[in-house]
């Protein structure tokens, strides 16, 4: 009865064990890629929430996801989507990376345009002679030329051509081949 | 016996916060329907009928407006990891005529966009950047561009209440709470101030006494222990008419064309 009472305290005091280990390591494992994905020096720039400019949602649907987690989780989708792209060109390396990286910190502002982002970017740029064709950036360096080839618009920095489009009000540019 | 119904009691008294005596059990009994009641009302507000009332007046006197235009001087927050709120500042621009007209400027402390609706096409427009994009978009009124814009295309109008009052996207069921806080000025415009709670979140809106119209809003995010606000404080103008080519847009030979993604692109292009 007693060496049965031990045993039974012994696993609870295990199974608390190892809950708690689970409790600690939730969050670690939750960080990692969120602090991945913000890439380095902007992190603390990055909003965890942000003020809703309305009440009412268009259909019921929309009103339930954005309620739970309004404009912060449509964010963070966005984020996820983005990161999905980058991942699908295999032969991403880890600069590119970082040059995702730093236009998404800022386009979560939905800066048009920042010294610092544009820096970073600039940077990049130089350090990965040949952008990733389908790769994803949402600010270009002010040095940028617009060029229209075929009716359509590109953004030409240097050799590497993005074509701009919105994706809702924000503007991203998608790594393509030159056009000509 | 006794014991056994003593025991819910001691229950409900605990959470009444009460310590009744034994001989007062009887007293507690009856209280006991009150008592969720009680919880419910410090949880959340009743809905006062008269603050629907002026809700519904207000969303009736918007949906009347033949052709208006409204200023907003608005700020909008963001959290930091850190807890701390920064506040961005901006001005909104309406002008619409109805049914199907429509032009709109958000030009913020980041951020400055148009959006033209002639009647048959929506455009998309960022004048620094000099990137316009365009769709087809035939026989929708202005509440219907508004919730396309966001279903669509996922772009968030602020203010998008202004067009949904008074229409089934809107409806005042969903209001949970609303609270007539009492009469206060907006600058010189007396009104009546009213506090609201709905679905995520809290939000107070002044009433012109004269026109019926919304001189001010403030909206509070309940999802985030920090609640960012957006704050709008709006200026009207329903006298002056508004030129057709205020709808259209005309690009010059500085703004380029590019694509607008819709939802079912983004989707497909996300795996």
């Amino acid at each position: 009865m007693k060496s049965r009472t031990l045993f039974q305290a012994l696993g609870l005091c295990g199974a608390a064990v190892v809950g708690s280990l689970c409790l600690v390591m939730a969050p670690a494992l939750e960080a990692a890629p969120r602090g991945g994905a913000r890439g380095g020096g902007h992190a603390a720039a990055q909003p965890r929430a942000s003020s809703r400019s309305s009440i009412n949602r268009p259909s019921g649907g929309g009103n339930v996801n954005r309620g739970g987690g309004a404009n912060r989780n449509v964010n963070e989708n966005r984020n996820v989507n983005r990161n999905t792209n980058v991942n699908r060109n295999t032969n991403v390396n880890v600069n590119r990376d970082v040059h995702v990286d730093v236009d998404n910190d800022w386009d979560h502002h939905g800066w048009d345009y920042h010294p610092v982002a544009t820096a970073a970017a600039v940077t990049a740029t130089v350090a990965v002679t040949a952008a990733v064709v389908g790769s994803v950036v949402h600010s270009v360096p002010p040095s940028c030329q617009t060029v229209v080839s075929n009716g359509v618009t590109y953004s030409q920095c240097g050799s590497t051509w993005y074509q701009p489009s919105y994706s809702g009000s924000q503007v991203q540019y998608v790594v393509v081949n030159p056009p000509y | 016996m006794k014991r056994n119904w003593q025991l819910p009691c001691l229950a409900v008294m605990a959470a009444a916060c009460a310590a009744t005596p034994a001989w007062a059990q009887k007293d507690a009994t009856p209280a006991t329907p009150a008592t969720p009641a009680s919880n419910a009302t410090s949880d959340t507000p009743a809905v006062e009928p008269s603050a629907i009332h002026a809700i519904e007046l207000m969303a009736q006197k918007l949906r009347t407006l033949k052709s208006f235009t409204v200023t907003a001087d608005v700020t909008n927050e963001d959290v930091l990891d850190s807890g701390q709120k920064v506040t961005y500042g901006g001005i909104v621009t309406y002008k619409v005529r109805s049914p199907d007209r429509f032009f709109a400027s958000v030009d913020s402390d980041r951020k400055q966009r148009s959006f033209y609706y002639d009647g048959s096409k929506f455009t998309v427009y960022a004048p620094r950047m000099h990137y316009y994009a365009q769709r087809p978009l035939a026989n929708t009124t202005v509440a219907q561009l508004v919730s396309t814009a966001q279903e669509k295309y996922d772009i968030d109008m602020p203010l998008a209440d202004l067009f949904y009052w008074g229409t089934d996207k809107a409806p005042t069921s969903t209001i949970q709470s609303a609270t007539v806080i009492g009469p206060a000025r907006v600058g010189k415009i007396e009104c009546d101030h009213l506090l609201m709670r709905q679905s995520g979140v809290d939000w107070q809106v002044w009433i012109s006494r004269q026109t019926m119209l919304p001189a001010k809003l403030v909206i509070a995010n309940l999802d985030d222990p920090t609640q960012p606000e957006y704050s709008a404080t709006l200026q009207w103008d329903t006298e002056s008419s508004l030129a057709d080519s205020i709808f259209t847009f005309s690009p010059t030979s500085a703004d380029h064309l590019i694509k607008i993604s819709d939802d079912a692109q983004t989707k497909e292009a996300s795996p």
